[in-house]
């Protein structure tokens, strides 16, 4: 892929592009920062969800660029993968960025949360325009106060300390426990006040507004802050409260999230589980024991030990466990005593078995796998990959 | 009933290494034995009585928070090691009860002086799959060298795996972990309990003596978890084309 090509793509964006990026919650504010610059009338160009990587950003442009070169959008969001970012930013240099925060991956890649600050920073030290950050993850505000000579205008959002508290503890803590609870000092144009359900008060530059959230969850609030914050840099004066609400009411929890499969006429949720706060999210987000469950996971965890800082409470049996991690999934249920009914290392034979299961009498069946398992179970059920 | 002193579980709680804790308390509740965990977190009071101590693993940054109440509470925690108390204590927080923590800058920091061993934190990270001699195996994840003192004997020595070597030294023959006294510290996640129990059941066994408790029969739960183990153990093997005849 040609760099030209990119940088010719977004170079008359009256906006420019935006990169969203940190270590949870990237694909959801992408998603609520879209919605929202197009309620306000802005024509958006953005990746799908998840293809956060060069390749698929420099694909998704190539899909809709017309012949020209040009995209004909006023402004760029994109999802951009941590690590991958600064060398993206060589070729499409951000004029803003969107730090949502950081938090330790003990999946081998990220052990060390500076390491993840050094490639944020590099990317967000290109930005020309706005840098906005969360003003409750102190690696963000030190990485913010190092480039506070640059170009960019800071800005920040923010979450009411009670209900960090009261929030489940990665979200709190991201990878420093012990400053889970200091209030943030980093003056924030957005706040999240309250939180209600699916609905939240966030403080918009002194303003309290409603807004409706994809899904019950904190994060999902923190998300909506971060992007309203966004816009708010980008809108300036322009930014209508109403057309924030408006835009985040129209956003749907992300692909991976509880996404809906449909084999045979009967829905299937599948969840993933990329980390422990995705897992933890995803299975909060479960109604109180589901009846039929599948997990799958396999070496693309190299890992699990982390799922024993998991709180399964939500699972009181599992149906079928797959995947070459099977036994030691197997082993970890066994120490929170969930029975697990049948254990079948092949991903074939596993699947033919709880499809098997007649409909369940409430809800629907359940899959929790890791990512890799979920493209193959996506496969195996006949659903296309269209976002590699 | 016994009392489990868990040593900083959210500053060094990152890798799943609680999984240990929870191995002792169910197996010791299915074996007919209360247990209780007492969480010490930083600036907390130390419990009067603790039969067995656990540590678990963090990064750098994480290390860097604990350490100066971990200064604070060494005096009690070498006291309880000389009256032979069982400390478990994993990768980062091996590092932090050994005699010394050497950095990457090449300063040095005492560390509590549980194990004798010292740690050199190099650059490149040993990860991956392990599996030692006596039937051990676990994910090691970790960026210290590890040096043994005074002929202080390892866990295990690698069949696959860097072990105390770290990254840049032999994937095979390696020293892994050490035993002190009635103390085991081991760079192995899985965790290391869950994956190996039958550590879980030595340390329990010296941990209700000091409490004047005992272990009785198992329920039938330990050989469930343990078959499971077993099989989890088997397939770490498998992947590493290792015959079970070389782990034996």
């Amino acid at each position: 892929m040609s760099p030209r090509f990119l940088v010719r793509a977004v170079e008359r964006m009256p906006l420019g592009v935006v990169f969203v990026s940190g270590s949870n919650g990237k694909s959801t504010t992408t998603h609520m920062l879209t919605g929202i610059l197009r309620a306000h009338g802005l024509r958006v160009f953005t990746n799908p969800s998840g293809a956060n990587l060069p390749q698929g950003i420099a694909s998704a442009m190539l899909a809709t660029v017309p012949l020209n070169g040009r995209l004909t959008e006023d402004v760029a969001v994109l999802e951009v993968d941590e690590a991958f970012g600064p060398r993206l930013a060589e070729t499409l240099a951000p004029h803003s960025v969107l730090l949502v925060n950081i938090q330790v991956d003990q999946l081998n890649r990220f052990y060390e949360p500076a390491r993840v600050a050094g490639m944020l920073e590099q990317f967000a030290g290109v930005a020309t325009r706005h840098l906005v950050i969360n003003a409750d993850d102190h690696n963000l505000v030190a990485l913010a106060e190092r480039l506070a000579g640059r170009r960019a205008q800071q800005s920040a959002f923010a979450t009411a300390p009670a209900l960090l508290q009261a929030g489940p503890a990665w979200l709190a803590s991201g990878d420093h426990p012990g400053r889970a609870f200091e209030p943030s000092t980093t003056p924030a144009s957005v706040v999240v006040d309250s939180l209600d359900g699916r609905f939240a008060e966030l403080s918009i530059l002194g303003v309290r507004t409603e807004v409706a959230l994809p899904a019950r969850g904190l994060h999902y609030a923190v998300d909506a802050a971060a992007a309203t914050a966004m816009a708010a840099a980008l809108l300036g004066d322009d930014l209508d409260v109403g057309s924030v609400a408006r835009g985040l009411a129209n956003v749907k929890a992300v692909y991976g999230r509880g996404e809906i499969l449909t084999v045979n006429g009967e829905d299937i949720e599948i969840m993933t589980m990329k980390n422990p706060p995705s897992l933890q999210v995803n299975l909060d987000y479960l109604g109180r024991y589901p009846e039929q469950v599948f997990v799958a996971v396999d070496e693309g965890t190299p890992d699990p030990s982390w799922i024993y800082g998991s709180d399964l409470s939500r699972l009181d049996h599992v149906d079928v466990l797959t995947g070459t991690k099977a036994w030691q999934l197997a082993t970890r249920f066994a120490y929170s005593e969930i029975p697990v009914h049948t254990i079948e290392p092949e991903l074939k034979a596993a699947l033919d078995a709880f499809l098997r299961l007649p409909p369940p009498s409430r809800g629907m069946k359940t899959m929790i796998v890791n990512y890799e398992q979920m493209m193959l179970v996506r496969k195996a059920l006949g659903y296309l990959e269209i976002e590699k | 009933m016994i009392t489990i002193l868990h040593l900083y579980p959210r500053e060094l709680g990152i890798n799943g290494d609680v999984g240990n804790v929870m191995a002792l308390v169910k197996r010791a509740q299915w074996r007919g034995m209360s247990a209780r965990v007492v969480d010490h977190e930083v600036g907390a009071a130390l419990p009067e009585t603790v039969h067995l101590v656990h540590i678990g693993s963090g990064p750098v940054s994480a290390q860097e928070l604990v350490r100066k109440d971990l200064d604070r509470i060494a005096p009690r925690l070498r006291e309880w090691a000389v009256a032979d108390v069982p400390f478990l204590a994993i990768a980062g927080g091996w590092q932090l009860l050994g005699r010394e923590l050497i950095h990457q800058d090449g300063s040095r920091t005492s560390g509590v002086g549980i194990f004798p061993s010292t740690a050199r934190l190099v650059s490149e990270r040993a990860v991956g799959e392990v599996v030692g001699e006596a039937d051990i195996a676990g994910f090691e994840n970790h960026g210290a060298v590890t040096t043994l003192l005074e002929d202080a004997a390892p866990l295990t020595r690698t069949v696959h795996g860097h072990g105390n070597a770290a990254g840049s030294g032999p994937k095979r023959g390696a020293q892994e972990g050490v035993v002190a006294g009635a103390s085991i510290a081991t760079n192995l996640h899985g965790p290391f309990l869950p994956m190996n129990p039958r550590f879980a059941d030595v340390l329990l066994e010296r941990a209700a003596l000091l409490a004047g408790d005992s272990l009785g029969n198992d329920d039938g739960r330990c050989e469930m978890a343990d078959g499971y183990a077993a099989r989890s153990r088997r397939a770490i093997r498998d992947r590493l084309g290792i015959s079970p005849a070389s782990v034996r």
